[in-house]
């Protein structure tokens, strides 16, 4: 009986640490929809009011919120003291938080996005926002498969590996 | 004085500035600082500081990082929300201070579309000069009405000035209404449509507007018993005044000239002159570098009624 119950103890705990593992695998496509939310937001700040990019950047935040909308937060600050220097300088002072799931792709994809932020008139901001917006979605979809095939993977590894275990130990 | 010059030069004008021209400036003796009228970064050259009549180079050779860190801080890293304003040539900043660019610009169907690149900037600081139409004010009035008032001078002697301080005590002190055309920006510096410096309560503003236009949309919207307006010389100007004229409405202008003998030489001048329209000139000019009232001339006849100290 109480051999059972151990048993029964050393699957779950093992389908347990799968299951959390693979909701790792959920948070990067997560936040490559927020920042892609994100990018809206500040594509309709510039559109309809010409929002200056600091005050742009905090409505991105504000909006995202999370390690995703602290990005933009941080870059907000770092440019408030930047005494001029550019965008993307200010964008590598920027660390990226504990929470955030993204991948190097992800990384550079946003490190272009700093070449271009303030640039250039309201309609080629849209679109070179729009552009990123559209890198974006690919790299969701990629993320999402990605996913999809490490999510089942790593849950019957998890149970599997309790099972064996329950075998050896049996 | 000097106290509010130097939080003046020190709050608004140092921060607009990238780090090596800012610090150039901070390391540069205080009094010509505080006597700085505009400051000009050009890349190869050194940095320029102009006021008070002399010219000092700092020793600090301007680079284009300089000039890209000085845009970014002037337009809050947003080319966007500037590029309407930067293809006319020059932005108003918060304070009214006027930056012009110079540099590479785009032409679309003849006309300029935008600044593509920045070649040179000039940073003129607005100062306004309160007081500085005292003395001339009390001649400007005829039984308690404002006369058509033409202020004159070569550049550089303080039309601007004068005219914005005039403005400002017709309409705290004389209590009329005025309405300003302020094309360039220049007269009340408005930063998204408010005023930065203080061109009275009873003060309405069109900021940008073509001259001609705004002073007739001023008659027609704002009920003024004052227009003002900069620097008037187009033929669209002249017919814009005589339709003030017919409305009632006192006028307030300038125009570039040394004194009436040069002002009668001016094509558009010269006709409004001759028509009598204007009946009282302001003349200027520098005394020890400093822009004084020269004197208050009646027109049409050009009689000296008033001699400044100079």
């Amino acid at each position: 009986m109480l051999r059972m119950l151990a048993a029964v103890l050393i699957v779950f705990s093992g389908a347990g640490l799968g299951f959390a593992v693979a909701e790792g695998f959920r948070h990067r496509p997560r936040q490559l929809r927020q920042l892609q939310f994100a990018l809206t937001v500040l594509g309709s700040e510039i559109r309809f009011r010409q929002t200056p990019l600091p005050q742009g950047l905090q409505a991105m935040a504000a909006a995202t919120g999370g390690p995703v909308g602290q990005l933009f937060a941080d870059l907000a600050r770092v440019l408030e003291r930047a005494e001029g220097r550019s965008v993307s300088w200010a964008w590598q002072q920027v660390k990226p938080g504990p929470g955030l799931a993204l991948a190097s792709q992800d990384y550079a994809l946003l490190a272009n996005l700093g070449q271009v932020l303030g640039a250039g008139t309201i309609a080629e901001q849209g679109r070179q926002l729009e552009l990123h917006m559209e890198h974006l979605r690919q790299l969701e979809q990629e993320a999402e498969q990605s996913r999809a095939a490490n999510e089942k993977i790593w849950r019957y590894l998890g149970v599997f590996s309790g099972l064996a275990l329950v075998l050896i130990l049996l | 004085m000097m106290l509010r010059q130097d939080s003046l030069i020190k709050g608004q004008v140092l921060p607009m500035l990238g780090a090596r021209p800012r610090k150039a400036l901070e390391s540069m003796e205080q009094e010509g600082l505080l006597l700085a009228e505009e400051i000009r970064l050009r890349p190869g050259h050194s940095l320029l500081v102009q006021g008070g009549g002399r010219e000092v180079w700092l020793p600090l050779t301007v680079n284009v990082e300089d000039l890209l860190e000085t845009m970014n801080i002037l337009s809050q890293y947003s080319y966007y929300a500037f590029a309407e304003q930067l293809a006319r040539g020059y932005i108003t900043v918060a304070g009214g201070h006027r930056i012009g660019v110079a540099g590479r610009v785009t032409v679309q169907k003849g006309r300029v579309a935008a600044l593509a690149e920045t070649g040179s900037i000039n940073i003129r600081i607005a100062r306004q000069v309160k007081g500085a139409g005292k003395t001339a004010l009390p001649w400007l009035f005829s039984r308690g009405q404002l006369l058509n008032t033409l202020i004159l001078a070569a550049p550089g002697c303080g039309k601007t000035t004068l005219l914005r301080d005039l403005i400002r005590l017709i309409s705290d002190e004389a209590g009329l209404t005025v309405g300003v055309a302020d094309e360039r920006s220049e007269l009340a510096g408005c930063y998204r449509g408010i005023p930065q410096l203080d061109v009275g309560r009873r003060t309405d503003v069109l900021d940008g507007c073509p001259r001609d236009q705004g002073l007739e949309m001023l008659v027609r919207s704002m009920g003024p018993q004052v227009v003002a307006a900069d620097e008037i010389g187009r033929r669209a100007d002249a017919r814009a005044l005589e339709n003030v004229l017919a409305a009632g409405v006192a006028v307030l202008t300038t125009a570039h000239a040394r004194d009436l003998a040069e002002a009668r030489q001016r094509p558009v001048l010269r006709g409004l002159l001759a028509e009598g329209y204007f009946q009282r000139a302001v003349i200027l000019g520098r005394r020890e570098g400093r822009p004084e009232i020269a004197g208050v001339a009646e027109l049409p006849g050009g009689k000296l009624i008033y001699r400044g100290e100079m």
